[in-house]
């Protein structure tokens, strides 16, 4: 059976919607007005943030980026100098704030290496999630799932004509962020990220950009520096999409959260070493805002090392949570099993998750 | 090019502001990385820019507890140079104790040296699970490109032997701490 596009599917819907109000108000069926035309696959916004996510792998720049977020009545700003030759290399070296003016890191594939001018070190590290394209594709199908993108006026960024996007949550109606998109090369050139009461959170943009194929390969260079010291690095566990194995391979129950927001669903999970203690990470997405949740059977209590912790409680279990940023660490501990929820989530939303998480 | 094989003022004006080719822009780093006198220049006129810039955000400032204690864990972990640790023994509020402690412990024997070995071990136990590196693997995780931890530029956390994808703009306001509150505590 051939199954309709969805364009014709679109169509349809909007004719008949079109005749369905014209016979409403008793007019005659004929002459319909022709349907107002449904935007291009190329204008249609989820076909824009498509591309915007696959711009860098073939998309080579160099440019200055700004990032600036808002917290209470404060802000915090960094400018950082980028420069990427596609599919896979990048150095983003950073020119503000003052303190860290110079260092640099230099990421390749899932390697990266950072550079500490000031105290003439480096540090390599790995993250196998750099290059997970499985969960990077399900991010993309959750994002479609749960976001619609709704395409607005062009606008002009670092000289640049870009193409503007707004994702609406589906589920709660309101708009968590807005994105420019160049209109030549699709490359994400600012996005705006809004709290629910509509008030902006953060702005990256960049302030100049421009395309070229002709970046040296020494800019990528990661020899040590005369006079470096090398620091043994970190691996970061590898995310697996194979959830179920990993959780059968935990030395302990999974205990998974039985509520979370409206279309959150759990994109990978690994078993990783922090702090010395082994335990399983699940991380849950609705295709921006993400969760993860830690648990380990040490039972051992959160080290804040010198954070200032607020206390709260799970139900009837002491928690504490941290604020880092737009990002929030709740921990608690019961039955023996420590748990840590980490996510870009407001606290209550984040303790009524945590009650659910029954062990 | 000046006759001295130095960059002029206005050309690295021009290269901080990405106004040069991108061949001429590779060169004049690499001129930067080896140039102490152009550094100076390119300093000087960066001094300028970042003031211009930051003037805005010094009027109201207040260091995240998060930011706090990152430095503070760096400052700790720090381990210092054997010299400085030599001297930090001849201090007289060590050295007294000590030499008492010696001549105790050679009064008492040995079995107090031990005890006070398993207390400096039980001070010292291997702390709970850390909150930040639990900050660190949930945004090493996050890859997704509208994330707000995307592309965040990892920095030395307190951690010297761990990556920390800590977000810079946070540790934007490590800037200012003073640098003598490292050795008041």
């Amino acid at each position: 059976m051939q199954v309709p596009s969805k364009f014709a599917l679109r169509s349809a819907i909007t004719v008949a919607y079109t005749s369905g109000l014209f016979a409403l108000l008793g007019a005659s069926p004929a002459p319909v007005p022709s349907p107002v035309p449904l935007p291009t696959a190329a204008q249609r916004g989820d076909t824009l943030v498509r591309a915007a996510f696959a711009a860098p792998k073939r998309v080579s720049y160099v440019g200055q980026l700004q990032v600036t977020r808002w917290s209470g009545s404060r802000s915090a700003a960094e400018l950082t100098r980028i420069e990427h030759r596609a599919p896979a290399d990048t150095r983003r070296t950073m020119l503000a704030p003052p303190s860290m003016y110079g260092d640099y890191e230099i990421q390749r594939g899932d390697d990266s290496w950072n550079y500490d001018v000031k105290h003439a070190r480096l540090l390599r590290t790995k993250n196998p999630a750099t290059t997970n394209a499985v969960a990077l594709n399900d991010n993309i199908a959750l994002l479609e799932k749960n976001y619609r993108a709704i395409p607005g006026p062009m606008e002009t960024i670092a000289g640049r004509l870009a193409s503007t996007v707004s994702l609406v949550n589906r589920y709660t109606g309101e708009r968590t962020m807005r994105v420019w998109i160049d209109a030549r090369t699709s490359l994400l050139l600012a996005k705006d990220v809004y709290r629910a009461d509509g008030s902006l959170e953060s702005r990256v943009r960049y302030e100049e950009i421009r395309y070229t194929n002709d970046i040296p390969m020494a800019i990528f260079a990661t020899q040590v520096p005369g006079g470096y010291a090398s620091l043994p690095g970190h691996t970061f566990g590898e995310p697996s999409t194979a959830i179920d194995r990993t959780l059968r391979d935990a030395a302990f129950t999974p205990i998974t959260p039985k509520e979370l927001p409206e279309g959150f669903s759990i994109l990978s999970a690994d078993i990783s070493e922090t702090s010395g203690v082994r335990g399983l990470h699940m991380l849950y997405t609705d295709g921006i805002r993400n969760l993860s949740l830690f648990e380990n059977n040490s039972n051992r209590e959160a080290d804040f090392g010198g954070l200032t912790p607020i206390k709260t409680r799970v139900e009837d279990h002491p928690a504490a949570y941290v604020k880092d940023g737009p990002t929030t660490l709740l921990a608690w501990r019961e039955k023996g099993i420590a748990f840590a929820l980490v996510g870009d989530l407001d606290i209550k939303e984040m303790i009524q998750i945590a009650a659910s998480v029954v062990p | 090019m000046t006759d001295n094989n130095h960059y002029t003022p206005d050309e690295l004006v021009d290269y901080l502001h990405g106004e040069v080719s991108p061949g001429r822009d590779a060169a004049i780093f690499a001129h930067l990385a080896r140039c102490a006198a152009c550094r100076e220049e390119r300093d000087l006129e960066l001094a300028l820019v970042t003031a211009l810039r930051d003037e805005p955000r010094f009027a109201e400032r207040e260091m995240p507890a998060v930011i706090r204690a990152r430095v503070w864990e760096a400052v700790r972990n720090e381990r210092p140079s054997p010299l400085a640790r030599l001297a930090g023994l001849l201090r007289p509020a060590f050295a007294l104790p000590t030499a008492a402690a010696i001549v105790l412990a050679a009064y008492f024997g040995i079995p107090a040296a031990q005890s006070s070995r398993l207390a400096y071990d039980a001070a010292h136990a291997t702390p709970g699970w850390s909150a930040a590196a639990l900050l660190d693997e949930h945004a090493a995780e996050v890859q997704n490109p509208l994330s707000d931890r995307a592309g965040s530029f990892a920095r030395f956390g307190g951690r010297p032997a761990q990556a920390s994808a800590v977000p810079l703009v946070d540790t934007a306001d490590a800037a200012m701490l003073p640098a003598t509150d490292a050795s008041a505590e």
